[in-house]
């Protein structure tokens, strides 16, 4: 057990999160009465704040493990996963989190509601909730791989450990909490990661890099070297995956809670520049690291899995090494903290707040908010040990949001209309399910499919279709008045 | 290998984020700045 390396990333984790919850319980009486204080830190966060908290938001356990994993099949080609990320930040920053900052909402069902209806915004609601939980105890077992890797503890048991931390990195103060823990994170995240990648290169036998290249091209795998090398793998892997994260993540409450945090539009039109490339590069230089580990025959013998973390532990100095899985936490922790605060401000204002608890006062829907991510990040620390691994959960969870990117979509900007919207999402749903869980695929001849491909044509097609029959009221982003239902405190911010 | 898989990751971010800024400025720019004070 490499406890000298263990104590360094909990020890970096503790004093951050509580470094920072107690500057912003100093600061408590300057956000006292605001709107939204806990779930978007009172519609006011600035452009570092937003971009550093957007990048590393969807920046979790799949782009350390994933990419450590996949590089071994797709080489360079894996960073096509960047590419689509990238994507996704320009979509929320540009066009999806500018609607719902100018709509003013404080949840992606809350404007389905104001489109569509009651039963929209709860049927979304209710699989927003559960599809981001998913993330949650995938975030929660990714924290539990990585301390594994360190210490040689359960899956279950560094799942516990590193769910606790996940909640003290947003119980204390929220989105304000998370953001200002994000900067720090990704600051760190950089110096540790450029730092290893020169390190290593050093480490590396021969010409570092370069003799690292000779070995892939010795052994007849020149492709794994450059991203659009394969031909192959950019139209079964990058395009796919450029599909899958953009339609299913530009309306997940997921990203758009902090897009709804910001606190102009121009805030978020700057983000993008910080938010893309700081996202986009961490799995170029992650990849570097995984090719670097397969050219190296003592660690290629250990296996995808292993073998990257092992050669970071093994040639990297021990500072260094622990600064660098400290900053891998702090990446898996940044998503865990706000898939749990976007799918527990869904449950306090969705469901506590509209169905039971029309008058709850904004103190006791953060309550609701707090306890139900102590409840989530507990339940997702007992399941990280009983789920199926990482790569093959996010193709199904991912899936079951991107019909509501046709609904979000069609409502804001052509017509509206409750019954074909349910409609196409519950089918949607339904084949999701059983793409998955049933011989579906094979029957129609198309194994392999990603399952975003199925849920986006069916929503899209039930969409076109039943709107083109039976018509619907006009577009929200054509009636001024639904434009105009801003909260104060928005405008406020402004 | 590293300089070329980074530099060339990099232009292609680059470029995704100018070609969606160019968008942008072609569809969404007006709208935008009537809301933002």
């Amino acid at each position: 057990m490499n406890y000298g390396i263990l104590s360094i990333v909990i020890l970096y984790q503790l004093l951050t999160i509580l470094g920072v919850a107690y500057y912003l319980m100093q600061k408590h009486r300057l956000y006292k009465g605001e709107k939204d204080s806990f779930t978007h830190a009172g519609h006011g966060l600035s452009v570092p704040a937003i971009a550093m908290t957007l990048a590393l938001t969807v920046l979790g356990a799949v782009h350390i493990i994933g990419v450590f994993e996949k590089t071994w099949v797709l080489g360079a080609g894996v960073i096509w996963f960047s590419f689509a990320s990238v994507i996704l930040l320009c979509v929320v920053c540009l066009a999806t989190g500018r609607w719902v900052r100018r709509l003013g909402i404080a949840t992606v069902p809350e404007l389905l509601e104001r489109g569509y209806g009651l039963e929209t915004r709860l049927t979304v609601s209710c699989v927003m909730i559960g599809s981001i939980f998913g993330i949650i105890t995938l975030e929660a077992q990714g924290l539990g791989v990585l301390l594994f890797s360190m210490t040689g503890w359960s899956i279950p048991v560094g799942g516990a450990v590193g769910a606790g931390l996940g909640i003290l990195y947003v119980i204390f103060a929220g989105m304000r909490e998370i953001s200002w823990l994000n900067i720090i994170n990704a600051v760190v995240m950089y110096i540790a990661l450029i730092l290893a990648v020169i390190f290593i290169g050093f480490a590396l036998p021969g010409n570092g890099y370069e003799t690292a290249a000779q070995v892939h091209r010795d052994a007849g795998n020149a492709r794994l070297l450059n991203p659009f090398g394969d031909v192959g793998v950019i139209f079964a892997f990058g395009i796919p995956i450029v599909i899958a994260i953009v339609f299913s993540q530009s309306t997940s409450q997921m990203l758009l809670q902090t897009a709804m945090s910001a606190k102009t539009e121009k805030t978020l039109l700057r983000s993008m520049w910080i938010a893309a490339p700081v996202n986009g590069m961490f799995a170029v230089l992650a990849t570097l690291l995984a090719l670097a580990a397969m050219s190296v025959p003592e660690f290629a013998e250990l296996g995808s899995k292993v073998a990257t973390t092992e050669m970071l532990v093994s040639l990297l100095p021990p500072w260094l090494s622990g600064l660098l899985l400290a900053a891998f936490a702090g990446v898996i922790l940044s998503t865990f903290a706000m898939t749990a605060l976007a799918s527990s401000t869904l449950f306090a204002t969705d469901i506590y707040k509209r169905l039971y608890r029309p008058d709850a006062t904004d103190a006791q829907v953060t309550w609701a908010t707090r306890i139900m991510i102590v409840i989530l990040g507990s339940i997702s620390a007992v399941l990280a040990g009983f789920m199926p691994p990482i790569l093959s959960g996010v193709a199904w969870l991912l899936a079951w949001l991107t019909p509501v990117f046709w609904v979000v979509i069609f409502g804001l900007f052509w017509k509206r209309n409750q019954p074909v919207a349910i409609t196409a999402l519950i089918v949607s749903w339904i084949l999701n399910s059983a793409w998955t869980f049933t011989p579906l695929p094979e029957w129609v001849g198309l194994v392999g499919v990603h399952n975003a491909y199925v849920t986006f044509l069916t929503g899209l097609v039930i969409m076109v279709v039943g709107i083109l029959f039976f018509g619907g009221r006009p577009g929200m982003m054509k009636d001024e008045t639904l434009i105009q239902q801003r909260p104060a405190a928005m405008s406020q911010a402004e | 290998m590293a300089w070329s898989i980074i530099l060339t990751s990099l232009s292609v971010i680059l470029g995704i984020m100018v070609v969606a800024q160019i968008l942008y400025l072609l569809f969404g720019g007006k709208e935008t700045q009537g809301d933002d004070t």
